[in-house]
């Protein structure tokens, strides 16, 4: 067997086994699971949706045990200062009686961090996450600190309106990878919660394999070829978001306030590379773009006080916005 | 589109060719252009199907969707220039793609759009063709909108052959004169193109010709003086010949007065005694003067020659009188018939007016009617008809010595039987059967008043017992 299929059948197995390793814990999600693996892989950062008690943080948590990671999470409130999660220098006293400030670094200094309840934070700490999230490493007074690799940032999020709750900013929406809604559990899935988190056993979720070796993943999934044709249609697709662009559907003029950014078309296409290697393929296919769009697009399609109005949600626009487009790749094919 | 589709398309598409160019009925049924425009529009989709050239690329995404593998087989040209494990690893994955592809709906690889549609118009169009070929219907001979009209024709046409061959047959040139001036009046009806008012002024025309040739034959006739040259030669002790010319039998008459010349002409005939008498001269006076009063001055003058004779008791000179009386006689005769046929043809011209627009009534009406050249038949009543039909009474066919009962007419009621005429008009005999009348009056009422007689018949019955109804006068 060639090396690179060997590889590759590697990286789906290892996929396979940390999936499968996670549903220990998890019970139904496998959708969410999926994407936030893909996430991973890609090294990009998830932002879960989700109403209170869908497991969440037991999910991220999950992840960081099987992939061997070190975990921290954050309780946002509004209190929450950015030295609270970055970090900040204290004085202390040495041996001698002499006061000096040190560095004691905040809980972002880990491998998996996650931000519950990110939105309940003010704008100055959530902005706090921005250079972490992007550059990997935190600037605290003046002083330039990288931090652990891989570094991912899970938050959740609560989609019900509370009072004293801060919307995320573009800026920061922009660097999540994906953003997931997390959905009421079937009844099936939720019979076989009850049933395992009632019961007297206990799920012990051992470690996979560890952060380089998902870093490996990585790199090998950004090996897969993507044809000039397909990459073209991420583009389009991507501009097919903004109301200005030529190729932007009637309801996208009317209700987008400002399209996805270039980063949307980055995310589409790494994560594209994942889908396909896991579905078997050595290329990229219209289909998995079509697949991960809307986890990568809906939280970076600014809606307009119009579609909040009409009750226009972003899902649903994308839904068009990806109709019209499939119909536009088939045309062209 | 399938294989079939373009198969389809290319079969009615020939099959519209040929019909084009075989006839048929897919040629008769369609215009021309529209079969010529499917026919280049399958042409169009052909060319710009197999003769437009496809790139790799193009032929790779075909073949994606013709098997059914979207994206699954990344194009050709995306490989090319790459050799490395990907390229080697995507080429063998998509032979082996290939290789279990069901590659029965991989044919046509998609073309431009514009083929398909072309292609799909056309099958529309070769469709259409055909569907209007299978339910095309041959014209049908133009059946007549007026069957009345037909009918009429097709009845006139008959009556107008029957005079044409009266021409012939009784070398009547006046007949034939009429017949050249009135041949467009008759073409128009036997041509049956005419509605039943244009018939009708048609057939008024040809009546009014018809009456105004019956004046003109009658302006110089020897009708009038039948009567008192039957009385001089009843003086004159002629009596066949005072008889034909009582019943105005011209032909007879004639026949009698030759016969008088011829023995008159004899050695040592005589010139009767009784034209010497002066009776006879009065008579012969007055028939003389009564023939220059009718126009018939040769006859005139024959009879002044046969008075002269009878006075001067010349045998050669009475021979000589009777002879030219007899061809004037001759002459009366002729157009006594002539006569005779125009009242038959007023009579058809008329019957054809009454029974207009009941095309069963005329052809039947007008075949009641006897035809100018009418022949006997044999074996049948009715057969024979009787050229005396008008106005003269019926001939019996039975040796008799005509006698003159002379009497003096009194003041009382006469009486004067006639047998009925089918040939209405002023002619008719007057009688004074008044009595009789009533009688047959009511029984008129009932027939015109039935419902179910048509029409026609109805306004026959009515004039013909109007023309026998008695008159004061």
């Amino acid at each position: 067997m060639p090396q690179l299929e060997q590889r590759l059948s590697e990286f789906r197995d290892r996929f396979q086994q940390l999936t499968a390793e996670v549903q220990k814990a998890i019970i139904g999600q496998d959708d969410i699971l999926e994407f936030t693996l893909m996430a991973l892989v890609a090294g990009g950062h998830v932002l879960l949706e989700g109403v209170p008690g869908l497991g969440k943080t037991l999910l991220v948590r999950s992840i960081s045990q099987a992939l061997d990671l070190t975990f921290h999470r954050v309780q946002f409130t509004p209190d929450l200062m950015p030295a609270d999660i970055i970090g900040t220098k204290i004085l202390i006293d040495d041996a001698h009686g002499h006061a000096r400030f040190e560095f004691s670094p905040g809980p972002i200094f880990c491998n998996m961090l996650l931000g519950d309840e990110i939105n309940r934070a003010t704008p100055k700490t959530q902005s706090a996450l921005l250079e972490a999230m992007q550059e990997q490493s935190v600037t605290v007074a003046g002083e330039t600190r990288h931090l652990r690799k891989p570094f991912f940032v899970l938050a959740t999020q609560n989609p019900l309106e509370m009072e004293g709750t801060y919307p995320l900013p573009e800026a920061q929406l922009d660097r999540f990878f994906f953003k997931l809604i997390v959905q009421y559990p079937s009844e099936e899935a939720f019979d076989r919660i009850l049933e395992a988190t009632t019961g007297s056993g206990t799920h012990e979720i051992r470690p996979v394999f560890d952060g380089a070796q998902l870093v490996e993943l990585g790199a090998l999934a950004r090996e897969v070829p993507v044809s000039a044709d397909v990459r073209r249609r991420v583009v389009r697709l991507v501009m097919a978001t903004h109301p200005e662009s030529p190729h932007a559907i009637a309801d996208v003029k009317r209700y987008v306030r400002y399209g996805a950014s270039p980063r949307a078309g980055q995310a589409c296409l790494l994560a594209s590379k994942i889908r396909a290697v896991l579905q078997g393929r050595y290329h990229v296919s219209g289909e998995d773009v079509l697949a991960i769009a809307p986890a990568v697009l809906r939280h970076r399609v600014m809606m307009s006080f119009e579609a909040q109005a009409d009750g226009v949600s972003a899902d649903a626009l994308l839904t068009k916005v990806l109709g019209e487009e499939s119909k536009t790749w088939a045309k062209s094919a | 589109m399938g294989f079939g589709v373009y198969a389809a398309a290319a079969v009615l598409f020939v099959g519209a060719l040929v019909t084009t160019f075989f006839g048929g009925a897919a040629a008769q049924a369609m215009d021309p252009a529209i079969l010529y425009g499917a026919g280049g529009l399958v042409v169009v989709a052909f060319a710009l199907g197999w003769g437009f050239p496809v790139t790799p690329e193009t032929l790779h995404r075909s073949m994606d969707r013709a098997l059914g593998l979207p994206d699954h087989t990344i194009t050709a040209g995306e490989r090319a220039g790459r050799d490395d494990e990907w390229s080697a690893l995507q080429k063998a994955d998509t032979l082996e793609r290939l290789r279990t592809a069901n590659w029965s709906r991989a044919w046509p690889l998609r073309r431009l759009p514009f083929t398909n549609l072309a292609a799909f118009a056309g099958l529309c169009f070769a469709l259409i063709i055909s569907m209007r070929a299978a339910a095309y219907v041959p014209p049908q001979p133009p059946v007549p909108t007026n069957l009345a009209a037909a009918a009429t024709a097709a009845a006139f046409a008959e009556v107008f052959d029957d005079w044409e061959q009266a021409a012939k047959e009784f070398d009547d040139p006046g007949l034939a004169r009429f017949l050249e001036e009135t041949a467009p009046l008759r073409e128009a009806l036997e041509s049956g193109q005419l509605s039943e008012r244009e018939t009708l002024l048609t057939l008024s025309k040809l009546e009014d010709a018809l009456e105004q040739r019956r004046e003109q034959l009658g302006v110089e006739s020897m009708e009038a003086a039948a009567e008192p040259m039957a009385d001089a030669f009843s003086d004159m002790q002629m009596n066949a010949l005072a008889a034909a010319m009582r019943k105005s039998d011209f032909a007879a008459a004639k026949a009698q007065a030759e016969k008088q010349a011829e023995k008159l002409s004899q050695p040592g005939a005589e010139s009767p005694e009784s034209a010497a008498q002066e009776s006879a001269q009065q008579k012969m006076s007055r028939a003389a003067d009564a023939l220059e009063k009718a126009g018939e001055k040769n006859a005139a003058a024959a009879m002044k020659q046969a008075q002269q004779a009878g006075e001067k008791k010349d045998a050669a000179q009475m021979s000589q009188a009777m002879q030219k009386l007899g061809q004037c006689m001759g002459r009366e005769a002729t157009r006594k018939e002539a006569s005779q046929r125009i009242g038959s043809q007023l009579a058809q011209v008329k019957m054809g007016k009454q029974c207009l627009g009941d095309k069963d009534g005329l052809g039947s009406a007008l075949g009641l009617l006897p035809k100018l050249c009418q022949k006997p038949g044999g074996g049948g009543a009715g057969a024979e008809s009787d050229p005396n039909r008008e106005k003269d009474p019926t001939e019996l066919d039975a040796s008799r010595t005509a006698e003159t009962v002379s009497g003096v007419a009194g003041e009382g009621d006469s009486e004067k039987e006639t047998l009925a005429s089918d040939t209405p008009g002023p002619e008719t005999t007057r009688s004074g059967r008044g009595a009789d009348f009533s009688e047959y009056q009511k029984l008129s009422e009932t027939a015109i008043a039935d419902e179910n007689l048509p029409i026609a018949y109805r306004e026959t019955i009515r004039k013909y017992f109007e023309a026998i109804r008695p008159r004061s006068d």
